[in-house]
């Protein structure tokens, strides 16, 4: 299990990359986290929604109202330009930080 | 099935359930926790097990509100940034380059007597250019969604700094210099506060108002009314 300092870091990544397929509502994107990661990410309402709004306050994402396939309004996030230029930003920098990692701690990953 | 909406709303607080924008992210987590309890349910979980499952998925209430309220003050001063101070410090920018320019150019500052005591001192052509700064900065905030009141500081704002440094800087002037001390006059500083402070704001609020008027008309005539 990762610990919570951890996946805090981990958090804006995870979202941004998971809106990078099209757009989504906040369950969804807390599930597809879940999904991907098998588990080892999961976010509660604590973490997941302060997020959201901070990232949607800082132009990263755009959320509009909606409905839903069964009929109930939901409230979707997508991407924006800005989020787009800065997940790449995120990739690069986690690369780096991975690579920078398994020189000095020998930690691997796939 | 549970109620999640008054679920959320009591654990948010009723306080914070006022405003639109505080229903809305009740709204948002009650949908939220309402698909997970489902999920659960789907997948076969008893209903005692389900709703204990999803208050777990919660999380810390406190910590959703601070983070709530820190995401939305990080929002606003965003917000007041973009809406206030850049398009104000444009104006103030532009304002300061024109002037700045007309004096480059040798241009001399008209004087007006006003009465007996007053004598107005302004640059004519700085004056009439002051409604284009005040288009561009309130274009500027307009851009960023600047409301009425922040398009109107923002285009205001050159006469508000030179007001500001004014009252700033005439106290320690006073205290200071025995010169200013002895030989001013009240009306030689009405004087430059009418020309300096007064006069530019009415040209550049004036602008704001008829530009504000303009575009209430072409509302009404496009809605009709």
């Amino acid at each position: 299990m990762i610990r919570t300092e951890l996946k805090r870091g981990t958090a804006e990544l995870a979202i941004l990359s998971v809106l990078e397929q099209g757009p989504l509502h906040g369950y969804e994107i807390g599930r597809r986290i879940e999904e991907r990661s098998e588990g080892s990410l999961h976010y509660t309402l604590a973490a997941l929604y302060p997020l959201l709004y901070r990232m949607e306050h800082r132009g990263w994402l755009k959320a509009e109202w909606g409905t839903g396939a069964n009929g109930k309004r939901r409230r979707c996030y997508r991407l924006t330009a800005k989020g787009k230029k800065m997940l790449a930003r995120m990739r690069a920098e986690w690369a780096d930080l991975f690579r920078a990692l398994r020189r000095v701690a020998k930690v691997s990953y796939a | 099935m549970p109620d999640w909406q008054r679920y959320v709303q009591e654990h948010l607080g009723e306080n914070r359930a006022r405003t639109g924008e505080e229903s809305e992210v009740a709204d948002e987590l009650a949908s939220h926790l309402e698909e997970y309890y489902d999920a659960l349910r789907a997948c076969g979980m008893p209903e005692k097990d389900a709703i204990r499952e999803t208050e777990l998925r919660a999380g810390n209430w406190e910590q959703l509100q601070e983070g709530i309220w820190l995401a939305g003050r990080e929002g606003r001063m965003n917000d007041r940034i973009r809406q206030l101070w850049i398009p104000g410090l444009v104006t103030l920018i532009l304002a300061n380059v024109a002037l700045a320019i007309l004096q480059r150019l040798h241009v001399e500052p008209l004087l007006a007597g006003v009465g007996t005591f007053w004598t107005l001192c302004f640059y004519l052509p700085w004056l009439l250019m002051l409604p284009a700064v005040r288009a561009i900065g309130a274009y500027v905030s307009r851009r960023a969604q600047g409301r009425g009141w922040q398009v109107y500081l923002a285009a205001v704002f050159p006469a508000l700094v030179i007001g500001g440094l004014f009252l700033l800087i005439l106290p320690f002037a006073l205290l200071f210099d025995r010169n200013v001390s002895t030989h001013i006059q009240l009306t030689g500083v009405l004087s430059g506060l009418a020309s300096w402070v007064v006069l530019p704001g009415m040209a550049l609020a004036a602008g704001v108002a008829a530009q504000e008027m303009r575009g209430s008309r072409r509302k009404e005539r496009h809605s009709g009314v």
